[in-house]
Protein backbone atom coordinates (compact mmCIF):
# COMPACT_ATOMS: atom_id res chain seq x y z
CA UNK A 1 0.00 0.00 0.00
CA UNK A 2 1.17 3.19 -0.96
CA UNK A 3 1.38 6.27 1.45
CA UNK A 4 -1.18 8.09 -0.49
CA UNK A 5 -3.29 5.16 -0.06
CA UNK A 6 -2.69 4.77 3.59
CA UNK A 7 -3.77 8.20 4.15
CA UNK A 8 -6.55 8.12 2.56
CA UNK A 9 -7.30 5.11 4.20
CA UNK A 10 -6.64 6.34 7.62
CA UNK A 11 -8.81 9.28 6.81
CA UNK A 12 -11.97 6.53 5.63
CA UNK A 13 -11.58 5.23 8.92
CA UNK A 14 -11.86 8.07 10.88
CA UNK A 15 -15.30 8.88 8.72
CA UNK A 16 -14.03 10.87 5.97
CA UNK A 17 -16.88 10.30 2.73
CA UNK A 18 -14.70 12.06 0.50
CA UNK A 19 -11.55 10.16 1.33
CA UNK A 20 -13.78 7.49 0.74
CA UNK A 21 -15.54 8.79 -2.57
CA UNK A 22 -11.77 8.47 -3.64
CA UNK A 23 -11.54 4.64 -2.50
CA UNK A 24 -14.89 4.47 -4.86
CA UNK A 25 -13.34 6.14 -7.86
CA UNK A 26 -10.33 4.08 -8.15
CA UNK A 27 -12.25 0.58 -7.57
CA UNK A 28 -15.52 1.05 -8.90
CA UNK A 29 -14.59 -0.10 -12.75
CA UNK A 30 -13.09 -3.11 -11.78
CA UNK A 31 -15.86 -3.96 -9.28
CA UNK A 32 -18.24 -3.66 -11.97
CA UNK A 33 -16.33 -5.08 -14.59
CA UNK A 34 -15.78 -8.09 -12.03
CA UNK A 35 -19.77 -8.14 -11.42
CA UNK A 36 -20.74 -8.18 -14.64
CA UNK A 37 -18.62 -11.13 -15.90
CA UNK A 38 -20.15 -13.21 -12.46
CA UNK A 39 -23.71 -11.91 -12.86
CA UNK A 40 -24.73 -11.42 -16.90
CA UNK A 41 -26.98 -8.25 -16.01
CA UNK A 42 -25.66 -4.96 -15.92
CA UNK A 43 -27.95 -3.34 -13.25
CA UNK A 44 -27.05 -6.22 -10.90
CA UNK A 45 -23.52 -5.65 -11.70
CA UNK A 46 -24.37 -1.74 -10.41
CA UNK A 47 -26.52 -3.03 -7.27
CA UNK A 48 -23.67 -5.23 -6.47
CA UNK A 49 -20.97 -2.38 -7.36
CA UNK A 50 -22.60 -0.41 -4.67
CA UNK A 51 -23.46 -2.81 -2.41
CA UNK A 52 -19.55 -3.72 -2.25
CA UNK A 53 -18.74 -0.40 -1.04
CA UNK A 54 -21.35 -0.05 1.60
CA UNK A 55 -19.99 -3.08 2.94
CA UNK A 56 -16.15 -1.58 2.47
CA UNK A 57 -16.87 1.40 4.33
CA UNK A 58 -19.13 -0.65 7.05
CA UNK A 59 -15.64 -2.40 7.82
CA UNK A 60 -13.13 -0.25 6.55
CA UNK A 61 -12.19 -0.07 10.58
CA UNK A 62 -10.96 -3.71 10.44
CA UNK A 63 -9.01 -3.54 7.05
CA UNK A 64 -5.45 -4.53 8.15
CA UNK A 65 -3.20 -1.54 6.49
CA UNK A 66 -0.54 -3.90 5.74
CA UNK A 67 -3.03 -5.57 2.85
CA UNK A 68 -3.66 -4.09 -0.66
CA UNK A 69 -7.35 -2.23 -0.71
CA UNK A 70 -7.76 -3.29 -4.15
CA UNK A 71 -7.27 -6.80 -3.25
CA UNK A 72 -9.35 -6.69 -0.15
CA UNK A 73 -12.23 -5.09 -1.93
CA UNK A 74 -11.94 -7.96 -5.02
CA UNK A 75 -12.88 -10.17 -1.97
CA UNK A 76 -15.60 -8.71 -0.61
CA UNK A 77 -17.24 -8.25 -4.30
CA UNK A 78 -16.46 -12.14 -4.90
CA UNK A 79 -18.03 -13.10 -1.92
CA UNK A 80 -21.27 -11.38 -2.55
CA UNK A 81 -20.95 -12.07 -5.99
CA UNK A 82 -20.95 -16.00 -5.00
CA UNK A 83 -23.69 -15.30 -2.58
CA UNK A 84 -26.11 -13.63 -5.14
CA UNK A 85 -25.11 -16.90 -7.88
CA UNK A 86 -26.37 -19.21 -5.05
CA UNK A 87 -29.65 -17.45 -4.26
CA UNK A 88 -30.39 -17.14 -8.29
CA UNK A 89 -31.38 -19.03 -11.27
CA UNK A 90 -28.79 -20.73 -13.04
CA UNK A 91 -27.46 -18.13 -15.61
CA UNK A 92 -28.14 -20.01 -19.58
CA UNK A 93 -27.22 -18.42 -22.44
CA UNK A 94 -29.92 -17.58 -25.66
CA UNK A 95 -29.28 -18.29 -28.89
CA UNK A 96 -29.05 -13.98 -29.58
CA UNK A 97 -26.16 -14.03 -26.83
CA UNK A 98 -24.37 -16.99 -28.98
CA UNK A 99 -24.48 -14.83 -32.36
CA UNK A 100 -22.73 -11.73 -30.24
CA UNK A 101 -20.02 -14.42 -29.62
CA UNK A 102 -19.93 -15.15 -33.37
CA UNK A 103 -19.83 -11.66 -33.95
CA UNK A 104 -16.30 -11.31 -32.13
CA UNK A 105 -14.96 -14.08 -32.76
CA UNK A 106 -15.18 -13.52 -36.64
CA UNK A 107 -14.30 -9.69 -36.13
CA UNK A 108 -10.58 -8.96 -36.88
CA UNK A 109 -10.33 -5.66 -35.26
CA UNK A 110 -8.39 -7.12 -31.59
CA UNK A 111 -8.91 -3.73 -30.48
CA UNK A 112 -12.27 -3.35 -30.89
CA UNK A 113 -13.94 -2.29 -27.13
CA UNK A 114 -16.96 -4.28 -26.40
CA UNK A 115 -20.18 -3.17 -25.24
CA UNK A 116 -21.59 -4.26 -21.45
CA UNK A 117 -24.27 -6.07 -23.49
CA UNK A 118 -21.81 -7.88 -25.20
CA UNK A 119 -19.77 -8.55 -23.11
CA UNK A 120 -22.86 -10.18 -20.76
CA UNK A 121 -23.84 -12.62 -24.06
CA UNK A 122 -20.62 -13.63 -24.41
CA UNK A 123 -20.02 -14.49 -20.79
CA UNK A 124 -23.24 -16.39 -20.38
CA UNK A 125 -22.24 -18.52 -23.31
CA UNK A 126 -18.95 -19.09 -22.34
CA UNK A 127 -19.45 -19.78 -18.65
CA UNK A 128 -22.34 -21.95 -19.23
CA UNK A 129 -22.04 -24.97 -16.64
CA UNK A 130 -19.65 -23.68 -14.60
CA UNK A 131 -20.01 -23.97 -10.81
CA UNK A 132 -19.60 -20.81 -8.35
CA UNK A 133 -15.81 -21.39 -7.66
CA UNK A 134 -15.12 -22.72 -10.89
CA UNK A 135 -16.82 -19.08 -12.34
CA UNK A 136 -14.90 -17.31 -9.77
CA UNK A 137 -11.18 -18.27 -10.54
CA UNK A 138 -11.94 -18.56 -14.28
CA UNK A 139 -13.23 -14.76 -14.13
CA UNK A 140 -10.39 -13.49 -12.10
CA UNK A 141 -7.49 -15.07 -13.90
CA UNK A 142 -8.85 -15.73 -17.56
CA UNK A 143 -10.98 -12.30 -17.83
CA UNK A 144 -10.00 -9.93 -15.14
CA UNK A 145 -5.97 -10.94 -16.12
CA UNK A 146 -5.09 -11.43 -12.34
CA UNK A 147 -2.15 -13.42 -11.25
CA UNK A 148 -2.56 -16.60 -9.60
CA UNK A 149 -1.37 -15.11 -6.36
CA UNK A 150 -3.48 -12.37 -6.32
CA UNK A 151 -6.53 -14.29 -7.02
CA UNK A 152 -5.34 -16.86 -3.65
CA UNK A 153 -5.39 -13.99 -1.63
CA UNK A 154 -9.04 -12.59 -3.31
CA UNK A 155 -10.86 -16.07 -2.85
CA UNK A 156 -8.64 -17.63 0.30
CA UNK A 157 -7.91 -20.43 -1.79
CA UNK A 158 -4.54 -21.85 -2.16
CA UNK A 159 -2.63 -22.43 -5.27
CA UNK A 160 -3.77 -26.44 -5.65
CA UNK A 161 -7.24 -25.14 -5.35
CA UNK A 162 -7.19 -22.08 -7.76
CA UNK A 163 -5.11 -24.52 -10.20
CA UNK A 164 -7.77 -27.31 -10.15
CA UNK A 165 -10.62 -25.15 -10.75
CA UNK A 166 -9.28 -23.26 -13.08
CA UNK A 167 -8.18 -26.23 -15.19
CA UNK A 168 -11.34 -27.62 -14.59
CA UNK A 169 -13.24 -24.37 -15.84
CA UNK A 170 -11.09 -24.16 -19.34
CA UNK A 171 -11.90 -27.72 -20.08
CA UNK A 172 -15.56 -27.19 -19.44
CA UNK A 173 -14.84 -23.94 -21.76
CA UNK A 174 -13.09 -25.32 -24.43
CA UNK A 175 -15.43 -28.39 -24.62
CA UNK A 176 -18.51 -25.59 -24.64
CA UNK A 177 -16.98 -23.76 -27.16
CA UNK A 178 -16.06 -26.80 -29.14
CA UNK A 179 -19.52 -27.83 -29.16
CA UNK A 180 -20.47 -24.17 -30.49
CA UNK A 181 -18.19 -24.97 -33.62
CA UNK A 182 -14.87 -22.72 -32.36
CA UNK A 183 -12.04 -25.08 -32.58
CA UNK B 1 -3.19 -20.53 -31.83
CA UNK B 2 -6.69 -22.50 -32.13
CA UNK B 3 -9.88 -20.15 -32.18
CA UNK B 4 -11.08 -21.07 -28.62
CA UNK B 5 -7.66 -19.65 -27.30
CA UNK B 6 -7.79 -16.87 -29.83
CA UNK B 7 -11.21 -16.02 -28.75
CA UNK B 8 -10.20 -16.25 -24.40
CA UNK B 9 -6.29 -14.10 -24.97
CA UNK B 10 -8.81 -11.36 -26.59
CA UNK B 11 -11.05 -10.92 -23.72
CA UNK B 12 -8.04 -11.33 -20.97
CA UNK B 13 -7.75 -8.12 -19.45
CA UNK B 14 -10.61 -6.23 -20.92
CA UNK B 15 -12.82 -4.46 -18.51
CA UNK B 16 -16.57 -3.51 -19.33
CA UNK B 17 -17.52 0.30 -19.15
CA UNK B 18 -19.67 2.12 -16.43
CA UNK B 19 -21.57 4.19 -18.80
CA UNK B 20 -22.02 6.94 -16.00
CA UNK B 21 -19.56 6.31 -13.55
CA UNK B 22 -19.86 9.71 -11.74
CA UNK B 23 -23.80 8.82 -11.36
CA UNK B 24 -22.30 5.48 -10.21
CA UNK B 25 -20.12 7.10 -7.37
CA UNK B 26 -22.58 9.54 -6.38
CA UNK B 27 -25.22 6.73 -5.91
CA UNK B 28 -23.14 4.57 -4.02
CA UNK B 29 -21.82 7.68 -1.70
CA UNK B 30 -25.44 8.93 -1.02
CA UNK B 31 -26.44 5.47 0.16
CA UNK B 32 -23.56 5.31 2.54
CA UNK B 33 -24.31 5.27 5.96
CA UNK B 34 -22.76 7.14 8.46
CA UNK B 35 -20.29 5.06 10.61
CA UNK B 36 -22.57 4.20 13.67
CA UNK B 37 -21.50 6.18 16.51
CA UNK B 38 -22.01 3.01 18.22
CA UNK B 39 -18.62 1.84 17.07
CA UNK B 40 -17.05 4.21 18.97
CA UNK B 41 -19.19 4.01 21.89
CA UNK B 42 -18.76 -0.35 21.67
CA UNK B 43 -14.95 0.88 21.56
CA UNK B 44 -15.69 3.02 24.57
CA UNK B 45 -17.56 0.55 27.06
CA UNK B 46 -15.08 -1.68 26.02
CA UNK B 47 -12.10 0.45 27.21
CA UNK B 48 -14.86 1.33 30.17
CA UNK B 49 -15.47 -2.83 31.09
CA UNK B 50 -11.93 -2.96 30.35
CA UNK B 51 -10.73 -0.88 33.58
CA UNK B 52 -13.86 -1.61 35.31
CA UNK B 53 -13.69 -5.06 36.10
CA UNK B 54 -10.00 -4.96 37.27
CA UNK B 55 -11.74 -1.61 39.68
CA UNK B 56 -14.63 -3.57 40.91
CA UNK B 57 -12.35 -6.91 42.08
CA UNK B 58 -10.42 -4.39 43.18
CA UNK B 59 -12.72 -2.68 45.84
CA UNK B 60 -14.19 -6.24 46.28
CA UNK B 61 -10.87 -7.74 47.73
CA UNK B 62 -10.59 -4.20 49.88
CA UNK B 63 -13.68 -4.68 50.91
CA UNK B 64 -13.07 -8.63 51.62
CA UNK B 65 -9.39 -7.51 53.54
CA UNK B 66 -11.34 -5.14 56.05
CA UNK B 67 -13.83 -7.78 57.00
CA UNK B 68 -11.52 -10.13 57.10
CA UNK B 69 -9.76 -7.17 59.47
CA UNK B 70 -12.82 -6.62 61.38
CA UNK B 71 -14.65 -9.76 61.63
CA UNK B 72 -14.61 -10.61 65.00
CA UNK B 73 -12.55 -14.03 66.29
CA UNK B 74 -14.04 -17.03 66.84
CA UNK B 75 -13.65 -16.88 70.29
CA UNK B 76 -15.63 -13.12 70.12
CA UNK B 77 -18.09 -15.14 68.25
CA UNK B 78 -18.36 -17.93 70.83
CA UNK B 79 -18.96 -15.41 73.22
CA UNK B 80 -21.76 -13.52 71.66
CA UNK B 81 -23.05 -16.85 70.86
CA UNK B 82 -23.42 -17.52 74.65
CA UNK B 83 -24.70 -13.93 74.84
CA UNK B 84 -27.17 -14.50 72.68
CA UNK B 85 -28.28 -17.79 74.24
CA UNK B 86 -28.48 -16.17 77.41
CA UNK B 87 -30.92 -13.50 75.92
CA UNK B 88 -32.63 -16.06 74.92
CA UNK B 89 -33.34 -17.97 78.24
CA UNK B 90 -34.44 -15.21 79.76
CA UNK B 91 -37.33 -14.68 77.35
CA UNK B 92 -37.84 -18.28 78.03
CA UNK B 93 -38.35 -18.85 81.46
CA UNK B 94 -37.30 -22.46 81.13
CA UNK B 95 -33.69 -23.01 82.31
CA UNK B 96 -33.40 -26.79 83.19
CA UNK B 97 -35.36 -27.52 79.65
CA UNK B 98 -32.33 -27.53 77.46
CA UNK B 99 -33.40 -29.31 74.58
CA UNK B 100 -36.69 -26.91 74.56
CA UNK B 101 -33.92 -23.99 74.96
CA UNK B 102 -32.37 -25.45 72.29
CA UNK B 103 -35.08 -25.45 69.97
CA UNK B 104 -36.70 -21.86 71.27
CA UNK B 105 -32.87 -20.76 70.14
CA UNK B 106 -32.83 -22.24 67.12
CA UNK B 107 -36.62 -21.34 66.52
CA UNK B 108 -35.68 -17.60 66.99
CA UNK B 109 -32.04 -17.95 65.23
CA UNK B 110 -34.70 -18.93 62.37
CA UNK B 111 -36.75 -15.79 62.82
CA UNK B 112 -33.47 -14.02 63.06
CA UNK B 113 -31.79 -15.82 60.58
CA UNK B 114 -35.84 -14.98 58.05
CA UNK B 115 -35.34 -11.23 59.38
CA UNK B 116 -31.92 -11.33 58.43
CA UNK B 117 -32.86 -12.50 55.17
CA UNK B 118 -35.78 -9.97 54.63
CA UNK B 119 -33.69 -7.57 55.29
CA UNK B 120 -30.76 -8.70 53.01
CA UNK B 121 -33.25 -8.77 50.33
CA UNK B 122 -34.82 -5.06 51.11
CA UNK B 123 -31.35 -4.09 51.08
CA UNK B 124 -30.38 -5.82 48.49
CA UNK B 125 -33.31 -4.56 46.24
CA UNK B 126 -32.32 -1.25 47.45
CA UNK B 127 -29.03 -1.62 46.79
CA UNK B 128 -29.98 -2.91 43.46
CA UNK B 129 -32.42 0.18 42.65
CA UNK B 130 -29.46 2.36 43.55
CA UNK B 131 -27.02 0.38 41.32
CA UNK B 132 -29.65 1.34 38.57
CA UNK B 133 -29.90 4.57 39.24
CA UNK B 134 -25.83 4.97 39.87
CA UNK B 135 -26.49 3.03 35.98
CA UNK B 136 -28.74 5.03 34.24
CA UNK B 137 -26.91 8.27 35.94
CA UNK B 138 -23.43 7.00 34.27
CA UNK B 139 -25.20 6.31 31.26
CA UNK B 140 -26.90 9.52 30.76
CA UNK B 141 -23.76 10.85 31.71
CA UNK B 142 -21.82 8.38 28.71
CA UNK B 143 -24.27 10.02 26.52
CA UNK B 144 -23.88 13.55 27.28
CA UNK B 145 -19.91 12.95 27.04
CA UNK B 146 -21.32 11.56 23.61
CA UNK B 147 -23.25 14.41 22.98
CA UNK B 148 -20.67 17.06 24.06
CA UNK B 149 -18.43 15.42 20.85
CA UNK B 150 -21.37 17.04 18.67
CA UNK B 151 -20.14 19.99 19.70
CA UNK B 152 -16.39 19.97 19.28
CA UNK B 153 -14.83 22.34 16.79
CA UNK B 154 -14.61 20.62 13.74
CA UNK B 155 -10.67 21.06 12.53
CA UNK B 156 -10.62 23.90 10.54
CA UNK B 157 -9.24 23.64 7.02
CA UNK B 158 -5.29 24.35 7.24
CA UNK B 159 -3.16 25.56 4.00
CA UNK B 160 -0.59 23.46 4.49
CA UNK B 161 0.92 21.99 1.22
CA UNK B 162 1.22 18.69 2.97
CA UNK B 163 -1.91 18.59 3.52
CA UNK B 164 -3.25 15.16 1.32
CA UNK B 165 -6.05 17.05 -1.18
CA UNK B 166 -8.68 14.84 0.24
CA UNK B 167 -9.09 17.20 3.04
CA UNK B 168 -9.60 20.38 0.39
CA UNK B 169 -12.94 21.41 0.55
CA UNK B 170 -14.02 23.27 -2.54
CA UNK B 171 -16.04 26.33 -1.74
CA UNK B 172 -17.74 26.64 -5.14
CA UNK B 173 -19.24 24.91 -7.91
CA UNK B 174 -18.77 21.49 -6.86
CA UNK B 175 -22.50 19.69 -7.62
CA UNK B 176 -22.29 21.10 -11.14
CA UNK B 177 -23.62 18.15 -13.55
CA UNK B 178 -23.83 18.57 -17.31
CA UNK B 179 -27.71 18.21 -18.24
CA UNK B 180 -26.49 17.22 -21.39
CA UNK B 181 -25.27 13.86 -19.88
CA UNK B 182 -29.69 13.34 -19.73
CA UNK B 183 -29.39 13.86 -23.25
CA UNK B 184 -26.45 11.41 -23.83
CA UNK B 185 -28.44 9.02 -21.36
CA UNK B 186 -31.38 9.10 -23.43
CA UNK B 187 -29.00 8.68 -26.80
CA UNK B 188 -27.83 5.55 -25.08
CA UNK B 189 -30.86 4.16 -23.98
CA UNK B 190 -32.19 4.74 -27.46
CA UNK B 191 -29.63 2.91 -29.07
CA UNK B 192 -29.54 -0.16 -27.22
CA UNK B 193 -33.54 0.10 -27.84
CA UNK B 194 -32.99 0.11 -31.40
CA UNK B 195 -34.85 3.87 -31.48
CA UNK B 196 -34.04 6.29 -33.42
CA UNK B 197 -34.07 9.73 -32.69
CA UNK B 198 -36.43 11.83 -34.91
CA UNK B 199 -35.43 15.58 -34.96
CA UNK B 200 -37.73 17.88 -34.64
CA UNK B 201 -38.26 21.61 -36.31
CA UNK B 202 -39.65 23.42 -33.36
CA UNK B 203 -39.28 26.59 -35.10
CA UNK B 204 -40.00 26.34 -39.33
CA UNK B 205 -39.07 29.49 -40.65
CA UNK B 206 -36.74 31.08 -38.31
CA UNK B 207 -33.68 28.82 -39.08
CA UNK B 208 -32.63 28.98 -35.55
CA UNK B 209 -30.41 26.13 -35.26
CA UNK B 210 -29.57 26.64 -31.61
CA UNK B 211 -33.05 24.73 -31.08
CA UNK B 212 -32.28 20.70 -30.97
CA UNK B 213 -35.32 18.87 -30.33
CA UNK B 214 -35.68 15.37 -31.10
CA UNK B 215 -38.68 12.81 -30.47
CA UNK B 216 -37.88 8.93 -29.42
CA UNK B 217 -40.92 6.11 -29.73
CA UNK B 218 -40.16 3.84 -27.12
CA UNK B 219 -41.71 0.11 -26.90
CA UNK B 220 -43.85 0.71 -23.92
CA UNK B 221 -43.96 -3.25 -22.45
CA UNK B 222 -42.88 -4.46 -19.28
CA UNK B 223 -39.80 -5.45 -20.67
CA UNK B 224 -38.04 -2.26 -20.33
CA UNK B 225 -38.82 0.27 -17.90
CA UNK B 226 -38.70 3.72 -19.78
CA UNK B 227 -39.89 5.75 -17.65
CA UNK B 228 -38.18 4.22 -14.38
CA UNK B 229 -34.66 4.10 -16.15
CA UNK B 230 -35.65 8.07 -17.03
CA UNK B 231 -36.57 8.54 -13.62
CA UNK B 232 -33.42 7.27 -12.15
CA UNK B 233 -31.26 9.21 -14.43
CA UNK B 234 -33.46 12.34 -13.84
CA UNK B 235 -33.46 11.91 -9.86
CA UNK B 236 -28.96 11.77 -10.31
CA UNK B 237 -29.78 16.26 -10.71
CA UNK B 238 -29.92 17.68 -7.67
CA UNK B 239 -33.31 19.47 -6.41
CA UNK B 240 -31.43 22.55 -6.47
CA UNK B 241 -29.82 22.41 -10.00
CA UNK B 242 -31.52 25.37 -11.82
CA UNK B 243 -34.85 25.17 -13.53
CA UNK B 244 -35.36 21.89 -11.69
CA UNK B 245 -38.46 20.89 -12.02
CA UNK B 246 -39.56 17.23 -12.04
CA UNK B 247 -42.80 15.42 -12.45
CA UNK B 248 -43.52 12.10 -13.43
CA UNK B 249 -45.87 8.84 -12.93
CA UNK B 250 -46.22 5.67 -14.15
CA UNK B 251 -48.13 7.48 -17.40
CA UNK B 252 -46.13 10.60 -17.52
CA UNK B 253 -42.36 12.77 -17.16
CA UNK B 254 -41.77 16.09 -17.43
CA UNK B 255 -38.77 17.01 -16.15
CA UNK B 256 -36.34 20.39 -17.09
CA UNK B 257 -33.14 22.01 -16.37
CA UNK B 258 -30.76 25.20 -17.06
CA UNK B 259 -27.24 25.26 -17.40
CA UNK B 260 -26.60 28.79 -16.23
CA UNK B 261 -22.67 27.60 -17.39
CA UNK B 262 -23.48 26.91 -20.79
CA UNK B 263 -26.62 29.02 -21.27
CA UNK B 264 -28.86 26.41 -22.26
CA UNK B 265 -32.47 25.35 -20.52
CA UNK B 266 -33.76 21.62 -21.40
CA UNK B 267 -36.99 19.56 -21.47
CA UNK B 268 -37.81 16.08 -21.66
CA UNK B 269 -41.18 14.92 -21.34
CA UNK B 270 -41.99 11.14 -22.18
CA UNK B 271 -45.86 10.10 -21.94
CA UNK B 272 -47.12 6.70 -23.10
CA UNK B 273 -49.54 6.76 -25.84
CA UNK B 274 -51.68 4.21 -27.63
CA UNK B 275 -50.77 2.36 -24.37
CA UNK B 276 -48.17 0.36 -25.64
CA UNK B 277 -45.62 2.90 -26.89
CA UNK B 278 -43.94 5.94 -25.34
CA UNK B 279 -42.98 9.09 -26.83
CA UNK B 280 -40.18 10.65 -25.20
CA UNK B 281 -39.23 14.67 -26.46
CA UNK B 282 -36.16 16.33 -25.19
CA UNK B 283 -35.60 19.36 -26.24
CA UNK B 284 -32.63 22.30 -25.64
CA UNK B 285 -32.09 25.82 -26.51
CA UNK B 286 -30.46 28.86 -25.39
CA UNK B 287 -32.39 30.15 -22.14
CA UNK B 288 -33.80 33.24 -23.63
CA UNK B 289 -35.46 31.59 -26.26
CA UNK B 290 -39.04 30.74 -26.57
CA UNK B 291 -39.72 27.70 -27.87
CA UNK B 292 -43.06 26.76 -29.54
CA UNK B 293 -44.19 23.30 -28.59
CA UNK B 294 -46.38 22.90 -31.31
CA UNK B 295 -43.91 20.55 -32.86
CA UNK B 296 -44.30 18.46 -30.55
CA UNK B 297 -47.98 18.27 -30.40
CA UNK B 298 -48.16 17.66 -33.96
CA UNK B 299 -45.67 15.05 -33.77
CA UNK B 300 -48.02 13.31 -31.10
CA UNK B 301 -50.68 14.12 -32.73
CA UNK B 302 -49.53 12.34 -35.54
CA UNK B 303 -48.66 9.05 -33.48
CA UNK B 304 -52.20 8.68 -31.98
CA UNK B 305 -54.07 9.33 -34.61
CA UNK B 306 -52.43 8.61 -38.09
CA UNK B 307 -51.64 4.39 -38.92
CA UNK B 308 -48.28 3.92 -36.50
CA UNK B 309 -46.46 2.34 -38.97
CA UNK B 310 -46.70 5.42 -41.88
CA UNK B 311 -44.57 7.55 -39.48
CA UNK B 312 -41.20 8.34 -40.18
CA UNK B 313 -38.23 6.89 -37.37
Amino acid sequence: MTQTEHDIITRCQHGDKDAFRWVVQTHQRMIFSLALKMLCDEEEAKDMVQETFIRVWQRIRDLDQQKTIGTWIYTIASRLCIDKLRRTNRITSMPEDQLALRRFASDNDNQRTLENREWVSIVKTIVEGLGEKQRLVFTLIQLEGLSSAEAEQITGFDAKQIKSNLFAARQTVRKRLKELGYE
Amino acid sequence: MNKTDDILERLKGQQPMIDDPDALTDRIMSSLPDLEPSQQEDKGKAHIIGWRWPAILAVAASVAVALLLVWPEPETNRQESSVVAHAVLHENPKPSDAPSETVGSIVRKEENTNKHSSLTKENHRKVTETHKIEQKQQVSDDSKAYDRTDYLPFPEPVNEPQVHYAAIQNAVDTIYKDPARMDEFIARMADFNEVKAVPLDCNPGSSDSTIVSNAYVFDGTEKFDVFGRLLQAACWYDSKTPGYLLNFSHQQLFFTLKDLRKGQKYLWIAERVNGDRILLYSTHSPIETDVSSSCYQNYREQLTHTIFSSLQF
